[in-house]
């Protein structure tokens, strides 16, 4: 999974549902939470958290435009790809840190996507786990 | 309700440490006590059995007192309703199977559990063998077979499966967990194997020098990671296959076997046997209803 260091801006509870809003590198991520209040308790407004993510969930965007429902995102530089029959990866450099995205060898050939080349990581909001620093 | 609260000197080869405990649990649970050897573990156990006295403190099982410093109470081992399975067993050489169990029969004690437990453990074809004839894993049986007699209301278990090989352990893991159940046990388990504990114990007591210094559930206390709104389940690896850049895990989950992905990172320091917790967030599932 892709692990990086963020801070909490941001908490908002309607029922059982939390949004919470993460600050991380030069982007702000938002993140959904179940369970409300109870189990976000532990996620409070500047609290350092860890935003985890599977390779497999983060879309890449090249030249992107236009509007889009997903708002998490992370713009990036591409360090390496590593194509296999009908997946792909491909890694990005994000400040210090390195956000992995798998997406299918199709896509990534359709893309031309290139070693050095600036990219948009997108995650949808229910995509992302806020676990706390240990 | 079990009670114990206690403290001992002891001295042993590290030097003196001053064993105090205080844990208490409830009838028909499985707890373990967990902790490096040395931490005062089997100590403990010997204290609620009654082989060993504590300096002072209190000892109660269903609010009868077992032990009082301040009240003079010292119940004697055989007056404390216990069963107590030893490390290396301690059965009688001398004795076949049958008579070790009939030995620890008390006096007016009704025979027929003799046989009962016999069959439970399936020891029926071995019943007239003695110890030296027997594999580990019977011997344990035994063992067990043995410390249930006297039908008691706490089983003690100091590191019963340690000298066993592994599919021998996880064998008679659920043996345990099928008697604890039958038997309306409480059961006590000292070991050093988190993994064992995650099969049986539905509490946990780490011990460190002496001391309780963390409880919970084996997740509690074992699973560092905190997460929200998340599925959780431990599961073991089976096998790992390689599939271009990911892998795929094949994991038992209680009694299911899956196929899960893993990502490289992920994959990294697994092996055949490695006990992993899953996360995925709640957001995911497809939901089907069944059809009645």
């Amino acid at each position: 999974m892709n692990r990086l260091k963020g801070r909490v801006t941001a908490v908002e509870s309607s029922g059982e549902l939390t949004r919470a809003d993460v600050e991380c590198g030069d982007t702000t991520l938002t993140a959904f939470i179940m369970g409300g209040v109870q189990e976000s308790r532990r996620i409070e407004e500047g609290s350092g958290v860890w935003i985890l993510f599977k390779e497999s969930e983060v879309a890449l965007a090249k030249d992107f435009s236009g509007l889009i429902s997903l708002r998490n995102r992370f713009e990036g530089r591409i360090e390496s790809i590593e194509r296999g029959e009908l997946l792909a990866e491909v890694v990005l450099r994000y400040g210090n840190d390195t956000i992995v995205s798998i997406i299918s060898r199709r896509a990534c050939d359709a893309m031309r996507l290139k070693i050095g080349e600036h990219v948009t990581a997108l995650v949808k909001a229910n995509e992302i786990t806020l676990m706390e620093l240990s | 309700m079990v009670e114990i609260d206690v403290s001992k000197r002891l001295h042993s080869a590290e030097g003196d440490i001053k064993l105090k405990v205080s844990a208490s649990f409830k009838r028909g649970d499985f707890v373990a006590f967990f902790g490096e050897s040395g931490a005062g573990k089997t100590t403990i156990l010997r204290m609620v059995a009654g082989l060993l006295k504590p300096d002072s403190g209190r000892i109660a099982v269903d609010g009868e007192v077992w032990f009082d410093s301040h009240e003079g109470v010292d119940l004697p081992p055989q007056k404390r309703e216990v069963g107590f399975v030893f490390q290396d067993y301690a059965l009688f050489p001398n004795m076949s199977v049958e008579e070790n169990l009939r030995f620890a029969l008390q006096k007016g004690g009704d025979p027929a559990i003799v046989d009962e437990l016999i069959d439970t453990v399936g020891l029926g074809a071995l019943v007239s063998r003695y110890p030296s004839a027997l594999s580990g894993g019977q011997r344990q049986r035994v063992a067990v077979a043995r410390a249930l007699v006297r039908r008691p209301k706490i089983l003690l278990l100091d590191e019963p499966l340690s000298a066993l090989d592994h599919t021998m352990r996880s064998k008679l893991q659920e043996e345990l967990a099928d008697i604890h159940r039958r038997f309306g046990l409480t059961t006590v388990l000292v070991s050093h194997d988190p993994s064992e504990i995650f099969r049986l114990c539905n509490h946990v007591f780490k011990i460190e020098d002496g001391a309780v210094i963390k409880e919970g559930s084996p997740s509690e206390l074992f699973v560092k990671e905190r997460i929200g709104s998340s599925f959780k389940f431990t599961g073991e690896v089976l096998a790992i296959e390689k599939c271009e850049m990911v892998y795929l895990l094949s994991v038992a989950i209680g009694t299911q076997i899956v196929k899960i992905m893993a990502t490289k990172n992920e994959r990294e320091g697994l092996k055949t046997g490695s006990r992993i917790q899953i996360v995925s967030k709640a957001f995911h599932p497809m939901i089907f209803k069944i059809e009645s």
